[in-house]
């Protein structure tokens, strides 16, 4: 049996889950601007730094934070070691060894592919793990975006932790009927990953499939939602302190844009 | 009202170069305002497609080409977008998992009044009232639908379809996968809607106690054509007639088409209610001792145990313990059945018995294996272990393969393997299909693959939860069939069911468990005759049992089938 599939949203308390979802979307879109428009290592960090000290501040457990860089960890590791290596770039190599050449800039490059995709990627997960995905398709709804797409992106992350949860127990019933994962070592696991991923691509299909189906039965299809006239039980609306962030946010980056140019 | 005109229903072919299957042939019905018609047949009838295809869903939203007319609450359901209807129309599928996307319980079911651009303070009273007609009123709106119960979840998925106030309600299998006590409950339900609201129904239905309870008309569909058409009373003693028909039938007709071969007895009940009334106008004289049930073949109390729990408590959350200190032995070659309400913790139960969860506390050895010391694969050699839902224990490209997957890990190759594979294909009745891929196999047919894939490794015990739910007449014989014969060559079976009747005939020794502890263990008969432990587990026993216990004979149901409580019930008649 298990519980609630987990998602990206994870319950809390502080201010940062009151915000008005749209103010989040901001500052993860400025973010990423700025994170795509700046070459200054100084700033990438200060992105980077920003967006940890928002999700702390604003009541996310440290635990959390703690497994979210456990799961980014290997591509900014790929990134900070395979850059250097790929695309060395001119200058004094530090390193030569064979055909691997280490340089400075090539080291540095790294760093700032590995600050800008992390500081991209925590400001993302601003929203998107303090609001619960009905709020975050609202908000979707409310900057203009079709239905269907606000719907898909809000389905998109409330699933993605079923379909982690789907691999584990296809592997659990492979097992089940005698696969011996233990003996074989590292390339036997590794080629049963193939036929356990097509499952679970297929199992996505079918629940795919299958929601497309209950959406349509509940009512997606209704001329009032085709229209976008669709209301909201619970809506979301910005107060007061949701502009005062707003212009805060934007005053902090137009400042940093400012002073330190791109 | 529903009008269906001369509904054809085509498939595209799985496999390349394959021919089209006719889904639906030639149907014709009509479901008069505030009536309900429940479509029954065997598996792979059409029921399901006739469902969508009413509601507008297939083969807009599916595959598949359909030709003829379907007409319901005066529009044309096939004209409109999917979903354009949904306010006339609701339509509540078989798997609530599709169904239910929403963080809880109080969105779930605003939802689609949100699509239907209702003001707030309009969604708060049509989910209040919701809730109520389907008897979840007492649920936190806050609660995630998922951490709701089988029978919660379905009840759930009811209320948001009715929350948009449809005129007509279709249902694909209501019942489907719910434990006695739950399927009472969504009878209650819907027999309550039709009462007060004046809903029209449609169900896809299986179970003939609920099509008896509710239906007015019963439309029997076998191969995608309409084989029979009439009340329930007309329809089922007809059925039960004919040996060997694969549409199930309530075990009182069952009942009443054996007493009914005695020339001057015309029983036409439908229920264990009914049998006793009709039955009891009839004098019974003295009753011949009952024969004394078969001894079971005594199991050697020496041999090593096939399944040994020892003090075994498991938890997910500290807090809520879900298996509180279970001791148990099981011989080789014993037939076991375990039963129990939802939620007693039966398919956790389960799980210890390959390894896939371990004990917080206490021992698992399952023959000689100490599962928390073993990997989960090494314990499959002698565990066959089905789960409850196929969908999760199927990952081969083919049937076949799929198979074969279980066997070849266990060393098979070459000709043993071929031989193992024909021979589960065969049993199973899967050799028409075996290079199809099973994702885009039925329900059902999944269900038999899952169970061929754990035939073909011949495992010495088999562990399986619910294996006949969702299966036809003929595909439960199958399925009993071959545990049958893998118990006569000394398999040890452990087989989890809410289906007492299949316990009864099946198993030699039942558990019932109850909030994590056995709290019955003995011959079927005997935990049926025990009252505290029926209201405890909710449990409904066997008709044989009701049918019986209401006439004041115990003794009339020594063998407890249906057919044989008529054959005693008629020795005694004066």
């Amino acid at each position: 049996m298990t519980a609630a599939a987990p998602g990206f949203y994870t319950p809390g308390e502080g201010w940062l889950y009151r915000l008005d979802p749209r103010v989040k979307l901001w500052f993860a879109l400025l973010t990423i601007v700025l994170a795509v428009l700046t070459a200054r290592l100084g700033v990438l960090g200060g992105l980077l730094v920003a967006a940890q000290v928002v999700l702390l501040l604003g009541g996310l457990p440290l635990r959390r934070l703690l497994r979210m860089w456990l799961s980014l960890a290997p591509l900014v590791l790929v990134i900070l070691v395979l850059q250097p290596l790929i695309a060395p770039g001119e200058g004094r190599a530090l390193l030569v060894a064979g055909p691997v050449r280490l340089t400075t800039t090539g080291l540095l490059t790294g760093l700032r592919y590995g600050l800008r995709i992390s500081a991209a990627a925590f400001a993302v997960l601003v929203p998107v793990v303090t609001t619960p995905p009905n709020r975050l398709v609202r908000a979707f709804q409310k900057i203009g975006l079709p239905m269907a797409w606000a719907m898909t992106v809000g389905l998109a992350l409330r699933y993605l932790g079923t379909i982690g949860e789907l691999y584990t127990t296809i592997s659990e019933a492979q097992q089940a009927r005698g696969l011996d994962l233990s003996r074989g070592g590292l390339v036997k696991r590794a080629r049963n990953a193939v036929p356990t991923l097509v499952a679970v691509i297929v199992a996505t299909l079918r629940l795919g499939d299958s929601l497309a189906l209950g959406l349509a039965a509940r009512g997606f299809g209704l001329p009032t939602a085709r229209r976008g006239q669709r209301t909201a039980l619970h809506d979301i609306a910005l107060r007061p302190a949701d502009w005062l962030a707003l212009a805060a946010i934007t005053a902090a980056f137009a400042g940093v844009l400012l002073v330190w140019g791109v | 009202m529903i009008r269906v005109e001369s509904l054809r229903y085509r498939y595209p072919p799985l496999t390349p170069g394959g021919e089209w299957t006719t889904a639906l042939d030639n149907v014709s019905f009509v479901v008069p305002r505030g009536t309900c018609l429940a479509v029954t047949g065997p598996n792979n009838a059409g029921k399901s497609t006739l469902m969508l295809a009413v509601a507008g869903l297939a083969p807009r939203l599916t595959s598949g080409h359909l030709e003829g007319q379907i007409v319901v609450a005066g529009h044309d359901a096939q004209a409109a977008p999917p979903g354009a209807l949904a306010d006339a129309i609701g339509l509540v599928l078989q798997d609530p998992s599709g169904q239910l996307f929403n963080p809880s319980v109080e969105e779930e079911v605003a939802w689609g009044l949100e699509n239907l651009g209702l003001p707030p303070a309009e969604m708060r009273e049509r989910i209040a009232w919701a809730l109520d007609a389907v008897g979840l009123a007492d649920v936190p709106l806050t609660q995630p639908p998922q951490s709701l119960s089988g029978g919660q979840q379905k009840r759930l998925a009811l209320a948001a379809a009715l929350a948009l106030r449809p005129q007509i309600l279709v249902l694909d299998e209501p019942s489907g996968g719910l434990a006695p006590a739950a399927r009472a409950e969504m009878v209650e339900v819907l027999a309550d809607l039709r009462a007060r609201s004046g809903l029209t129904l449609l169900l896809a239905e299986s179970d003939p106690s609920v099509i008896a309870a509710l239906a007015d008309e019963v439309l029997v569909l076998d191969g995608g054509r309409v084989t029979a058409h009439g009340s329930p009373r007309e329809i089922y003693p007809a059925l039960s007639r004919q040996p060997g028909s694969p549409v199930p039938v309530p075990p009182a007709s069952r009942f009443a088409a054996t007493a009914n071969e005695r020339p001057g007895l015309d029983l036409t009940c439908l229920t264990a209610a009914e049998a006793v009334e009709q039955a009891g106008r009839y004098p019974l004289g003295e009753c011949p001792s009952a024969p004394s049930p078969a001894p079971a073949t005594p199991a050697d109390p020496a041999a090593p145990p096939a399944i040994q729990l020892e003090g075994v408590a498991f938890a997910y959350d500290p807090a809520r313990p879900v298996l509180r200190g279970i001791d148990l032995t099981v011989r080789p070659g014993e037939f076991v059945a375990l039963t129990g309400d939802n939620g007693a913790g039966k398919t956790t139960f389960a799980r210890h018995l390959i390894g896939l969860l371990t004990p917080t506390r206490g021992t698992v050895t399952i023959a000689g294996l100490r599962t928390s010391q073993h990997r989960i694969g090494e314990i499959a050699r002698v565990v066959g272990f089905a789960y409850q839902n196929p969908e999760l224990q199927i990952f081969s490209p083919t049937v076949r393969e799929e198979v074969a997957f279980g066997p070849r890990n266990l060393g098979l190759r070459g000709a043993a393997l071929d031989e193992a594979v024909e021979a589960a294909l065969c049993r199973f009745g899967l050799e028409a299909i075996a290079e199809h891929p099973p994702a885009a196999l039925s329900f059902s047919d999944r269900r038999m693959v899952a169970l061929a894939s754990i035939a073909a490794m011949r495992t010495p015990i088999l562990v399986l939860d619910e294996p006949t739910v969702g299966l036809d007449a003929v595909g439960q014989a199958r399925v009993l069939a071959w545990l049958a014969e893998r118990h006569r060559e000394g398999a040890t079976v452990l087989l989890i069911t809410h289906d007492m009747e299949l316990a009864a005939r099946s198993a030699q020794r039942l558990l019932v468990l109850d909030a994590g502890r056995i709290i019955a263990d003995g011959p079927p008969g005997e935990v049926f005759t025990r009252p505290d432990v029926l209201r405890t587990a909710a449990l409904e026993p066997p008709f044989a049992v009701r049918f019986a216990t209401g006439l004041g004979r115990p003794a009339l149901a020594a063998d407890l089938t249906p057919e044989g409580a008529a054959r005693a019930w008629l020795e005694c008649l004066l």
